[in-house]
């Protein structure tokens, strides 16, 4: 191999390992681990699953010692039979307001009744689920200021475009929600713990994971036709010019 | 060894072919979603396989990888898997993992199928029509710009620094090691190590 092309090889990786960990650095989580592959996750589990359905949706809970110092980032996942989990909790250092005189604190995801109240956003999908932060006596927790816990929840096939709603003991109200790592999934941060659901418009529940995908797909070709289309012309042309 | 063979299909026709293909894996996905779909998957990788073996005239040629070459990409694909280790995502699991030993083996065959299936078309047949006409370098961009938006439609937006980052990697084996088994290898032990292990 002679020194321009070995020059060239080096000059493409260097670009290619700074580009992989900046896009890594700065990416939202739900970026596939890599690159590529696949994933197929478990069909949706119910709280009461319509006909042909599955059920006995998975709650989740962990306890951790409080001596006094921060516990630090702190996660859970519904489970173990939920692949990837339908409801998951995120908490950053400094998140939970921990009164003196703690011992342990119990943070929890349990699928629950939804309330009858219908979301002002559209209609409930799959189950609500109740994120608890509480102590070892049994008083809950809350958030501190500016330290918002990280919500995810996963939906039924076809979930569309969903957003994440909380109840506050009357009402639901949305929050700002992104769609993340795969169809969907989506995450929210919140201020408060308490019931959260998906929730979507009704014209938008039976239309499909991706309805974009079409679209995307095309403009991805017509980017790549178009683009290669220009850059042959252009070589071409330099060619003749010489 | 790389091998010489004149492309039936130009660029642009390799570009149009590999369209067709993704639209393929869109369509048999259905509302499962592209990245969800076991047989989407494999019949994107059976199509890309047909875009390669058309664009070497009916053969679908693997040269015999040099020793060299073999361990570029095992290198090349620990160098990716590191870049995964070292910046570790938020703990949250936010994709399905193969669910138990068949799952698993089945899905490490598939992913390595549509791994070096990719890597024919993209680093191959690809790169080899664009590098006569631009060199090397301007063949590794467009084709990890090609490869990248391929992959928006499966995992979204939010994906394509990524995928642009990798596909210049693996462009860069390309070039040092002469082949595209580098690539392919690289690529396959990233894809699976990346979600079995990481």
């Amino acid at each position: 191999m002679n020194r321009g092309r070995r020059g060239a090889a080096i000059a493409l990786l260097l670009a290619g390992a700074v580009v992989v960990l900046l896009a890594r650095l700065a990416g939202a989580p739900g970026t596939p681990p890599l690159y590529d592959s696949f994933s197929q996750p478990d069909p949706y589990r119910y709280l009461h699953p319509p006909a042909g359905a599955r059920g006995h949706p998975d709650a989740a809970s962990t306890s951790v010692p409080y001596t006094g110092a921060d516990p630090g980032p702190l996660t859970l996942a519904t489970g173990p039979d939920e692949n990837p989990p339908q409801a998951q909790l995120l908490l950053g250092a400094g998140s939970l307001e921990i009164p003196a005189g703690t011992r342990s604190i119990t943070l929890s995801i349990t699928p629950v009744e939804s309330p009858a109240a219908r979301p002002p956003n559209g209609v409930v999908l799959g189950n609500t689920y109740r994120f608890r932060a509480v102590t070892d006596g049994g008083a809950a927790l809350s958030l501190a200021a500016g330290h918002p816990a990280t919500l995810v929840l996963r939906g039924p096939t076809g979930s569309g475009q969903a957003t994440i709603d909380r109840f506050d003991t009357r009402a639901w109200a949305p929050i700002t929600t992104s769609p993340i790592a795969g169809p969907n999934i989506f995450a929210a941060n919140s201020a408060q713990l308490g019931d959260f659901a998906l929730v979507a418009p009704e014209a938008h529940v039976s239309s499909g994971g991706f309805p974009w995908l079409p679209w995307a797909a095309g403009g991805a070709a017509l980017l790549i036709v178009g683009g290669e289309a220009a850059f042959l012309l252009l070589a071409r042309r330099r060619r003749r010019a010489r | 060894m790389s091998v010489a063979v004149r492309p039936l299909l130009p660029a642009a026709g390799v570009a149009v072919a590999v369209a067709g293909a993704l639209a393929a894996r869109l369509v048999v996905a259905g509302t499962q979603g592209p990245a969800s779909s076991p047989p989407a998957a494999a019949v994107f990788a059976l199509l890309l396989l047909g875009v390669a073996a058309a664009a070497r005239r009916g053969r679908l040629v693997i040269a015999r990888p040099r020793i060299g070459g073999v361990v570029v990409g095992v290198a090349g694909g620990a160098g990716l898997l590191l870049c995964a280790v070292l910046v570790h995502a938020a703990p949250l699991q936010l994709w399905a993992r193969p669910d138990g030993g068949a799952a698993a083996a089945w899905w490490t065959l598939l992913v390595m199928c549509v791994a070096g299936a990719e890597e024919l078309v993209f680093r191959g047949v690809l790169f080899d029509a664009v590098s006569r006409a631009g060199g090397v370098v301007v063949a590794a961009v467009v084709c990890a710009l090609a490869f990248a938006l391929v992959h928006v439609p499966l995992y979204g937006w939010r994906a394509l620094p990524l995928d642009l980052g990798a596909g210049l990697w693996l462009g860069g084996l390309r070039v040092l090691a002469g082949g595209v088994a580098a690539p392919a290898i690289a690529h396959a032990l990233a894809d699976c190590g990346a979600w079995l292990v990481v």
